[in-house]
């Protein structure tokens, strides 16, 4: 599970985090701006917060209090960026190869084939990443994150620039990888239609400041 | 009387050195002055590109005066190494690899800056540290910028006149390179052998550029065929 309590200074706002994400999907939604992104960064490790803590599975990967900031290889996040940030100079393969270590090559070295195939991107291996469509870039970049079997996974708005049609689809499958892998997702959206689809837990989030729009189940349990 | 190669080959020497010494230290620091700042760092960054922008005599005098028996690196390295680089063929390779260094430092640096930092940062959570990520993303992605850089670094390096001749002399067989051999050629009336000495050089200069440009688009081919395909 992710727990995250910390507080970020925007240029114009502070902005102010605390999420508590079992291996679900937590969705923040929010408009542009609102510090959405930010979040994201600081889970990630690409940004350090002001003050604060983030744990991942009780493991700490950011304190201020006791001065502990996990540079983001070592936190074991797959991140799945807007515009998908796939290699340009590498094919598809060699992309979702790139964050594999050589022990799980070794071991495993079908890995690479198979996550292709659950994905229904097998053939396109061989090809570069300008040569794809959106919708299969975006496969691509979820291929490469869960690759390194992070701990959690962080979207940031995986699905805006799709046509509306391989949206759905595409919502339907992050679904059904979350249930797969059972770690946590945190998912950006500015569309509040897919958020609702997508999110067991939805925050929204306006200037920095978090409102629970739907608690998660899980929590009710615990 | 057979013609004389031996400032083509030791052209050939000092430049291949200097540019050797340009990439080694040229890359890595302009990949790190790309990402970094630091209080002061335009007046690093002035320090770097000020041989380009100095007259060749000038960067030739500061060596000459560094390098010299009195001079702090002169008196290091006698005492040290017992070498003197005054009147020798490191003289000329250093001070090649002064005045082209600008050209790689410059050329790179303008190319890490357009590496998209996002890939870097996906590298990162992918699991790479800061050297593998930029071996691996920064370094492929800038590839242009540095086979530019070589290539004019190569071609500054190749010509050098002004500088080598202040620090390396002109020791006919030892330090006398082309471009100072078809000077002294052309003051001394010896039209024939600087006009073969010119043709040789721009020959080969065309030659080095062509061919650094030919392999560098193969080279380039995913990256070239999705820019034009989009």
């Amino acid at each position: 599970m992710l727990k995250a309590d910390f507080r970020f200074e925007l240029r114009h706002f502070e902005l102010q985090a605390c999420l508590e994400v079992f291996n679900e999907i937590l969705v923040l939604v929010g408009s542009s701006g609102s510090g959405k992104t930010t979040i994201l960064k600081c889970l990630a490790g690409l940004k350090t917060p002001s003050e604060g803590s983030i744990l991942i599975n009780e493991r700490t990967v950011y304190s201020s209090a006791n001065k502990i900031t996990l540079p983001s290889r070592e936190r074991r996040v797959g991140y799945v960026f807007q515009e998908y940030a796939l290699f340009p100079h590498m094919t598809v393969k060699k992309n979702i190869m790139y964050g594999v270590t050589k022990e799980k090559r070794r071991t495993k070295p079908r890995a690479a084939e198979e996550m292709l195939d659950m994905l229904g991107i097998l053939h396109l291996q061989d090809r570069y990443p300008q040569h794809i469509s959106g919708g299969e870039k975006q496969r691509v970049a979820l291929a490469r994150a869960l690759m390194t079997e992070p701990e959690i996974m962080l979207l940031d708005e995986p699905l805006s620039a799709l046509d509306q049609e391989i949206r759905s689809e595409l919502q339907q499958e992050l679904k059904k990888i979350q249930r797969q892998w059972k770690i946590p997702f945190v998912l950006v959206t500015h569309d509040l239609n897919e958020a609702e689809i997508l999110g067991d837990q939805l925050i929204r989030i306006d200037r920095g400041k978090l409102t629970l729009l739907k608690k998660s189940n899980l929590q009710d349990v615990l | 009387m057979g013609f004389d190669y031996s400032p083509i080959i030791l052209s050939l020497k000092v430049a291949v050195a200097a540019v050797i010494i340009v990439v080694i230290i040229g890359i890595p620091l302009a990949g790190l002055m790309a990402r970094r700042s630091f209080p002061g760092k335009d007046a690093v960054e002035s320090l770097f590109t000020l041989p380009l922008v100095l007259p060749p005599t000038v960067v030739g005098f500061i060596l000459l005066w560094l390098f010299g028996k009195h001079g702090p690196l002169g008196q290091f390295l006698a005492h040290v190494f017992h070498v003197s680089v005054v009147f020798s063929l490191a003289g000329a390779v250093i001070a090649s690899a002064v005045v082209s260094f600008p050209l790689m430092y410059q050329s790179v640096k303008a190319a890490v800056e357009g590496v998209d930092r996002t890939l870097e940062n996906a590298a990162r959570t992918l699991g790479s540290g800061e050297i593998k990520v930029f071996f691996t993303v920064t370094l492929p992605l800038s590839w242009p910028g540095i086979v530019s850089g070589f290539i004019l670094a190569f071609a500054r390096s190749l010509g050098e006149f002004g500088a080598t001749l202040m620090i390396a002399g002109n020791i006919p067989g030892r330090t006398q390179t082309m471009s100072i051999a078809i000077y002294m050629a052309n003051e001394g009336g010896d039209s024939r052998t600087a006009m073969i000495l010119v043709i040789i050089m721009t020959l080969f200069s065309f030659i080095v550029v062509y061919g650094l440009n030919h392999w560098s688009k193969r080279q380039q081919k995913g990256l070239i065929e999705g820019e034009g395909s989009e």
